[in-house]
């Protein structure tokens, strides 16, 4: 999806130590690069700056769900089916739902659910055991 | 030191020059012009013009309203502003407040006289003179036929509304039959207001006599009377009922013109049924239709910030403009020197006469 | 590009539209005539999660210059995307902000298949 981003774009990406072309990062080249990709891809579109959503505890929601899923060979769908600010969201392991919680857009520009990673492993592992 | 790079204008065409109309002389020679009754309210009128009438200025040197100073002749205006101040071509403006007038009727017969006596006065024999034919908005249909009829006189380039004190801001539906006829006419539609008699002087949200002094009073009537009305026609949609009307304001200061922008931008974008009718930003209808006198010219503590604005709104949308003959005027040669030397050549030129040619589609 | 499974049919009987996120990019999905649309949640106007805002219709006018009578009429119903923070508006079909077309939401390619929803990104 990427392989055709803009020359400049792609310069950015190798270019030194920068704060472009997202002003909340001091560097966006240390990013894991799936990260930065979605800086580039936000900041390309002329959208706010991308920040990752994450857990009550601040930890990188895709970070912990696809290490969840490398250690118990699942896959974990995080969905929501409810409209509205308040409608629950539902981290789902191989169709089963694990735990259901809330989904905020914070002010500050970025997404956090309700549940902490410790939660979020606890359910995940019941479901896997029992569906193994 | 380095000096101020000077510049010059190879041309000056000024937007905004007042004559008189309530000497007696000129008040005889409109009620001439209008049957009776009304010919008589007019004559029998007090000195103080519809009275009360509230002073145009506050006394500064003891001089009191525009009729007191020399305006009343074209030879006059020509003396003090062509050859006084270096102005080549002056577009002039009676301002009469023909929506104080009470009675309806009176008030468009007297409009049809005033736009009759200021061609035979200030525009007839006078080639660098260009009008602004005077409307009253109190019978829209009426005023329509009005820029029907005196469209046909060479001499008027454009139609003028005292703005601030319709019944209603003037984008309202009820005006519509104004804006068409412009269109139809190919007038540009001009809105000037006054500190006077207008929009915070006699309507919400003060009073005249609400307000402790004329800092106060000339601070807020203007500006205030203008972003109601450039509010009116972009958020009722005249400007896209009508395309290819454009609109002057006179006197309104240059900084209202980034909020209008800006903030309608706003306001459309998280509206959109509200004006189903726009398909474009209402910032895009500014700057293709909307232009803007420089009087009184703004005054920051740093000169460069009027260069930042200017580059904001930019210098294809600014009229020069004097406000001859009031006590806040800018002459064209100081406005130069003094505001407009970081800009370049061309811009100048575009402000002080290139602009003002072509939207009144005067060819010299 | 590729692709992921993120829903079935069956949650559009009950549901409008069907959100997830996907290697920490989140989507919404909906429905309109049949076929299916997928943008991301993230209003253009300043990240607001667009995907989540109420569904409304379309005020469309024409002017008669004639008569100078301005007649309304309300369309698509349910066809339009309220964002919940500033009430920016996009149309479900398109993307297209409805007071500034230039302005899109940012969409990716979805499709069902044999039951099943799936997002390509």
């Amino acid at each position: 999806m990427f392989d055709d981003r803009p020359a400049d774009v792609q310069e950015l990406a190798d270019a030194e130590r920068t704060s472009d072309p997202s002003t909340v990062y001091d560097d966006v080249d240390s990013l894991p690069e799936w990260w930065r990709d979605l800086v580039y891809e936000f900041a390309e579109r002329d959208l706010r700056p991308y920040r990752p959503s994450r857990l009550a505890d601040d930890e990188i929601v895709y970070e912990v769900v696809r290490d969840l899923e490398e250690r118990f060979d699942v896959q974990i769908t995080v969905k929501s089916t409810v409209p509205g600010t308040d409608g629950e969201w539902k981290f789902v392991v191989d169709g089963a739902t694990a735990i259901v919680t809330t989904h905020d857009r914070k002010a500050e520009g970025y997404t956090q659910y309700g549940v902490t990673s410790e939660e979020l492993v606890d359910a995940v592992s019941t479901v896997a055991s029992e569906t193994s | 030191m380095a000096t101020q790079q000077t510049k010059a204008s190879q041309l000056v065409v000024d937007a905004d020059v007042h004559t008189a109309y309530r000497t007696p002389e000129i008040r005889q020679d409109i009620a001439d012009r209008m049957d009776e009754p009304y010919r008589s309210w007019l004559l029998d009128d007090s000195d103080v013009y519809y009275s009360p009438y509230p002073l145009d200025s506050f006394p500064k040197q003891g001089e009191s309203t525009t009729e007191d100073v020399v305006v009343h002749s074209p030879d006059a205006i020509e003396r003090d502003l062509c050859e006084g101040f270096g102005v080549d071509v002056a577009i002039l403006n009676s301002l009469q407040k023909l929506d104080l007038i009470p009675s309806r009727e009176r008030a468009v017969q007297e409009m049809r006289a005033v736009n009759d006596m200021f061609v035979d006065r200030f525009l007839d024999d006078h080639e660098q003179f260009y009008g602004l034919a005077m409307l009253t908005t109190q019978k829209p249909d009426k005023t329509a036929e009005e820029i029907d009829r005196i469209a046909s006189e060479d001499s008027f380039v454009g139609v003028m509304l005292a703005n601030g004190d319709s019944d209603k801001p003037i984008g309202d539906p009820r005006y519509d039959a104004i804006f068409r006829a412009a269109e139809d006419n190919d007038m540009p539609v001009c809105f000037h207001s006054s500190s006077v008699g207008y929009a915070n002087s006699r309507r919400f949200p003060f009073l005249y006599n609400d307000l402790q002094n004329y800092g106060e009073l000339h601070m807020l009537a203007h500006p205030f009377a203008h972003i109601t009305d450039v509010t009116s026609l972009i958020m009722n949609q005249t400007v896209e009922k009508f395309p290819d009307v454009e609109y002057v304001f006179l006197e309104q200061d240059l900084g209202i013109v980034p909020l209008l922008m800006y903030r309608l931008n706003r306001e459309t974008v998280q509206n959109p049924s509200e004006v189903p009718l726009l398909d474009k930003a209402p910032e895009e209808y500014i700057r293709e239709q909307f232009y803007w006198g420089t009087q009184p010219l703004p005054e920051p503590l740093n000169n460069q910030d009027l260069t930042a604005m200017i580059d904001l709104i930019g210098a294809e949308n600014i009229l020069f403009t004097s406000d001859h003959p009031h006590n806040d005027f800018d002459d064209p040669t100081s406005v130069i020197d003094r505001y407009l030397t970081r800009l370049s050549d061309e811009d100048v030129d575009k402000i002080m006469y290139e602009n003002a040619l072509d939207v009144f589609d005067i060819k010299l | 590009m590729t692709e992921h499974t993120i829903g079935t049919v069956e949650e559009f009987e009950e549901n409008d539209r069907l959100l997830a996120e996907v290697k920490g990019r989140e989507v919404g999905v909906f429905r309109v005539d049949g076929e299916y649309r997928a943008y991301l949640n993230w209003c253009n106007h300043q990240g607001g999660p667009i995907c989540k805002g109420p569904l409304t219709g379309r005020r469309t006018a024409t002017f008669d210059r004639d008569t100078l009578e301005t007649e309304f009429e309300w369309t698509e119903e349910d066809g339009v995307l309220v964002c919940p923070w500033h009430g920016w508006e996009f149309s479900l079909d398109t993307g297209v902000n409805l007071s500034r077309s230039d302005i899109t939401l940012p969409s990716f390619p979805v499709r069902e298949e044999d039951g099943e929803i799936i997002l390509s990104l």
